[in-house]
């Protein structure tokens, strides 16, 4: 009896997600929701920071993401795995905002000043050598050039694998193409980036070469 | 020699093969430098891309340590109880406590939540009327060095038409 009362209780503070989405489906269930953000919001907000390669973008399309949860929550189907759902919006907006920006070709001076002050401080806050954040930094930003320059279709596969950690058959059913797509998609980024960071990935060669003569 | 698909390649990058297909891609590896090098190529790109790294962002919900604690408090309670109960008075069944612990507990999850979420607009909102102040900073300050530049462009303009006057003066010469 104990054992129920307490499987009971444990049920109340961690419910599996498909399980959470359906009482804010059912009964607009805040802590429900509530939980579903906390446990989602770091890697929407990753995948979105690295789609748009723009922290301040990336944080209003991750909010949008979880509103656009919230507001559409009659159409969740529970049969459906709630983070292929979730992903979904979220790549969607992505595409939404890629496609908006690429129309205003917008460059904001305080987009530009945001972003320095957001390097800025990640300068400031580290404790190691400024040499070294310096040059981890500089591999950061060709590492996002590098992305950017990638077809959205690419990118999208590329960072849901390597960052986000899914299974090609899992962003096969995000993307709603087969798995040998995902996967020659993912080919196709992976040479792409190595002709893109070339420069780079030679420059480290040949210093680690030098180091050891 | 029969090269396997870069599909191929790209799964056993991710360890995403069944460990026979696995052993089989990797044997070829060890005799094929064309696929070798194609590999190590997609290693470096790999250890490349670690190198972008995206903070978390702040948490916007309940802390856990605090609904920890709830959590932590509530199972006290529930346990005490049950205890109390179980030595006095008739027993009670689990549903009933739950029953009776449910709605204090969402009333301060709630606000909680509300806490948070006040305290989240009240930043926006200083930060909004402390651009707003700047915005005023500026413009007043701007429009007092277009003033400045009025005064100082009005003086110069009657000094050059007295110089103007007393020139055309000199020209005409001492009338008789």
């Amino acid at each position: 009896m104990s054992n129920g009362l307490l499987t009971k209780i444990a049920s109340l503070f961690a419910i599996s997600d498909e399980k959470a989405m359906w009482r804010v489906r059912m009964e607009d269930d805040a802590e429900a929701f509530a939980q579903l953000v906390s446990r989602w919001q770091p890697a929407i907000h990753g995948l979105c920071t690295r789609m748009l390669g723009d922290a301040h973008r990336g944080e209003d399309v991750a909010q949008e993401a979880f509103v656009r949860l919230y507001s559409r929550r009659e159409l969740y189907q529970p049969s459906a795995r709630f983070s292929t759902y979730l992903w979904r919006i979220a790549i969607n907006l992505c595409y939404d905002e890629l496609r908006r920006v690429k129309r205003r070709k917008e460059t904001s001076i305080y987009n530009e000043l945001g972003e320095a002050i957001i390097e800025l401080e990640g300068f400031v806050a580290h404790d190691e050598e400024p040499r070294v954040v310096l040059e981890a930094q500089e591999s950061a930003e060709q590492v996002k050039e590098a992305l950017l320059q990638l077809p959205e279709i690419y990118r999208t596969v590329l960072v849901l694998r390597h960052y986000e950690n899914l299974k090609f058959r899992e962003i096969a059913e995000v993307l709603e193409i087969p798995e040998g797509t995902v996967k020659s998609r993912m080919t196709e980024a992976m040479s792409q980036l190595a002709l893109l960071l070339k420069p780079k990935l030679s420059a480290d060669l040949k210093f680690k070469t030098s180091a050891n003569l | 020699m029969k090269h396997p698909a870069k599909e191929d390649l790209v799964s056993l990058l991710y360890e995403e093969l069944p460990s026979d297909t696995q052993s089989e891609l990797k044997a070829h590896l060890q005799n094929c430098a064309e696929c070798q090098a194609q590999m190590t190529e997609w290693q470096q790109v790999q250890g490349k891309l670690r190198a972008w790294s995206v903070p978390r962002p702040a948490s916007r919900s309940v802390p856990l340590p605090r609904l920890a604690s709830w959590a932590a408090a509530a199972l006290f309670m529930i346990c005490v109880g049950f205890a109390v109960g179980r030595f006095t008075g008739p027993t009670v069944d689990a549903e009933t406590i739950r029953a009776s612990l449910e709605p204090q507990l969402r009333q301060a999850l709630a606000q909680e939540l509300n806490a948070a979420r006040e305290a989240d607009r009240r930043q926006v909102i200083t930060m909004l009327t402390d651009i707003e102040e700047q915005r005023m900073a500026d413009y007043t300050q701007l429009r007092k060095d277009l003033e400045t530049v009025a005064v100082i462009a009005d003086e110069k303009l009657t000094h050059t038409e007295r110089v103007l006057r007393q020139a055309n003066l000199f020209a005409q010469g001492p009338s008789r």
